[in-house]
């Protein structure tokens, strides 16, 4: 293991453990207060955690007892890179010697330093852009010089905050190109709530709310098969929960009997589940006739929310997104019984 | 590249030329006219002792003997009373900013002091800490050092009182900055001086540049705390403001002439000052990254997809 953590902020009510193998990418997902940015701050040194333990590579980071003290190493100490939302390059240096600062303060001559700043500018594709001022640069090219100058220090660590989340939508599939180019093999901690951030760069996530841990696995595992209703919102999936019936099917507590694709048959009694799209689902406002091979659920509409070019209806079990014409043609208002349907084809069941 | 970069020049440099259209003010008249009042209250004095110059025997009376000997005194004390509130002032002003302790509040009101103390009291509470027989006056005698009445003396009454200026607006400045570019140099592996040298001074730069002219102007001005501690000796430590007060009893004109010459440093030190507080690297970047955002789309559309080697 590259990192264990385990750090708890009484005032903020964080309580975290975390491990990180070699070179490994994980993900932190989760709404803004979850905690994510208290992890970030207590693992470079930044935030004080009122008592826990990490260790990195070996390394002790911390080791604070529950009176608050213990050995405690200062964020220059730790080998660990911060990229923040925004790039925070230095206003007063130039992108090259944004670049350096990190190879100089490690005690690197002015030369190496200036050589090594080049390679990673280079690496960025902002070789062009060395001599500008950070004024001079537009967000997307400033975070990618921000990129170069957390990955020129060596970091053992590199922690990433949200580092597409000021960024002009056009830019950032590009920067997420280059970062997953440059993560791989790195060990990284990138905190993130874009799941296509998580999809895209992580090898695991994991899920937090409320200053917890409330998931977490590799990416896919956790969000293609949420357990819980928050990840499962995390991934855009509808979550239908409930227990393994006679015939392998899924009955929810409130008795419907649903049917899904999965890789084992449920277990008769056991705590399962089932995922699936609000695009992959229906909306009728009469009940469909039995034996489609639908899947129904029924409801009442609980509110209605443009979202782009798809409205998403949601209902007490289940939401659905349907065209702007579809919700016309409907008639579709709060307060409305529907039954939702979609195919078992679609849906994914799973044990829990 | 270069297209959208020069054409975003000459739009910035378009909207200077063009006049920013009037906009509503809301200012009542009445206001403008006790502004006007007030302005006058200031300027009028000084146009009544330009006045009074006696323009003929200026060059003469601003050359004499005691007024060289005042003019010289004067900037050597004042430039070492600065240098020495740059010394001190700096790691004041980083301890009040960036730490937090208990008595922080009545620390900073008690360093302010000088700021609000009459001058005379400045000088009468150094008068018993370093006089031949005050607080540590008496140890220092001892040991052969007397700074009563010295041009040492002079440098301590004006660090007294110009000390704060430096403080203020460096803490001020300080708070502004913020510690987000200090936690950034520190995870890259800065030690805490790394980080002050490199990047907390390099921002602060004109604030530290205004607050040390304004210490200076405070110390050049100084009168009330030197004559109480120092004394009014030739050469040694009477001042150019003590020069003015002795003349003005014996020869008008001369108080009158040197005056001017003080009216004049005093404009040059604001306009440099205000001059330094213009080019902060923060305010610079702040005004660009708002003309960035204005043309952000165009920009960002106009230069070659971001990944792409450019």
């Amino acid at each position: 293991m590259s990192l264990q953590f385990a750090g708890r902020v009484g005032a903020r009510g964080f309580d975290v453990e975390l491990e990180l193998a070699e070179g490994e990418t994980v993900a932190v997902l989760g709404p803004n207060g979850a905690g994510k940015s208290t992890l970030l701050g207590v693992l470079a040194g930044l935030l004080r955690p009122d008592s826990g333990r990490a260790v990195l590579n070996g390394e002790r980071l911390f080791d604070i007892a529950g009176n608050g003290r213990g050995p405690w190493l200062p964020p220059h100490r730790r080998g660990i890179s911060l990229l923040a939302q925004e790039a925070l390059l230095f206003p007063h240096l130039t992108a090259r010697e944004n670049v350096a600062f990190g190879p100089r303060s490690r005690g690197r001559g002015k030369a190496a330093s200036a050589a090594l700043a080049e390679e990673w500018l280079a690496e960025v594709d902002a070789a062009a852009l060395a001599d500008r001022r950070p004024a001079e640069l537009s967000g997307g090219q400033a975070q990618r010089i921000a990129v170069a100058r957390a990955l020129a220090a060596e970091p053992k660590l590199l922690l990433l905050d949200e580092p597409m989340a000021a960024l002009d939508v056009a830019v950032a599939p590009a920067l997420r190109r280059m970062l997953r180019r440059v993560l791989a093999n790195r060990t990284t901690l990138i905190v993130t709530h874009d799941i296509l951030d998580a999809f895209t760069l992580a090898d695991r996530v994991v899920v937090m709310d409320g200053g917890r841990v409330v998931d977490a696995g590799p990416t896919r595992a956790v969000l293609d098969r949420p357990t819980n209703p928050f990840t499962a919102g995390l991934a855009a999936l509808n979550l239908l929960t409930g227990r393994g019936g006679a015939a392998g099917e899924l009955v929810t507590e409130g008795g419907l009997r649903l049917r899904a694709t999965s890789e084992t048959p449920l277990a008769p009694d056991a705590r399962a589940a089932i995922a699936v799209r609000p695009a992959f689902v229906s909306v009728r406002v009469a009940p469909p006739a039995s034996g489609a091979g639908l899947q129904v659920v029924p409801g009442t509409v609980l509110d209605l929310e443009p979202r782009g070019d798809v409205v998403r209806v949601r209902t007490e079990l289940i939401a659905a997104d349907l065209a702007p014409g579809e919700v016309a043609a409907l008639d579709l208002a709060p307060g409305m019984a529907v039954w939702c349907g979609f195919a078992a084809e679609q849906a994914l069941a799973y044990p829990l | 590249m270069a297209a959208p970069a020069s054409s975003r020049t000459a739009q910035r440099s378009r909207a200077r030329v063009l006049r920013a259209p009037a906009l509503y003010g809301g200012v009542p008249r009445w206001i403008l006219a006790v502004a006007i009042v007030g302005a006058l209250f200031v300027v009028v004095p000084l146009a009544g002792m330009v006045v009074r110059v006696n323009w003929g025997q200026f060059l003469p009376l601003i050359t004499s003997p005691s007024s060289l000997d005042a003019l010289w005194l004067s900037l050597r004390t004042s430039l070492a009373a600065t240098a020495l509130c740059v010394v001190l002032g700096v790691p004041m002003a980083i301890v009040l900013a960036r730490t937090r302790f208990w008595g922080q509040k009545v620390l900073r009101s008690l360093v302010l002091l000088p700021l609000v103390l009459p001058p005379v009291v400045g000088g009468i509470a150094l008068l018993y800490t370093f006089g031949r027989r005050g607080l540590l006056g008496q140890s220092l005698s001892v040991a052969g050092i007397d700074i009563a009445f010295s041009t040492t003396a002079v440098v301590l009454a004006q660090t007294f009182v110009a000390l704060p200026f430096l403080v203020l607006s460096l803490e001020g400045a300080l708070r502004t900055v913020g510690t987000r570019y200090e936690a950034v140099g520190a995870t890259l592996g800065a030690a805490p001086t790394t980080v002050l040298r490199r990047i907390t001074l390099p921002l602060v730069l004109p604030a530290l540049l205004s607050g040390a002219v304004l210490s200076f102007a405070r110390a050049l001005g100084e009168f009330g705390a030197t004559l109480t501690f120092a004394g009014s000796l030739q050469g040694v430590t009477r001042t150019l403001p003590l020069e003015i007060y002795l003349q003005r009893e014996t020869d008008p004109d001369a108080a009158v002439a040197l005056s001017l010459v003080l009216v004049v440093v005093a404009i040059v030190v604001v306009s440099v000052a205000h001059q330094a507080g213009e080019a902060s690297p923060l305010r610079r970047a702040r005004r660009a990254r708002r003309d960035a955002r204005r043309d952000a789309r165009r920009a960002e559309t106009a230069e070659p997809p971001e990944g792409a080697p450019s």
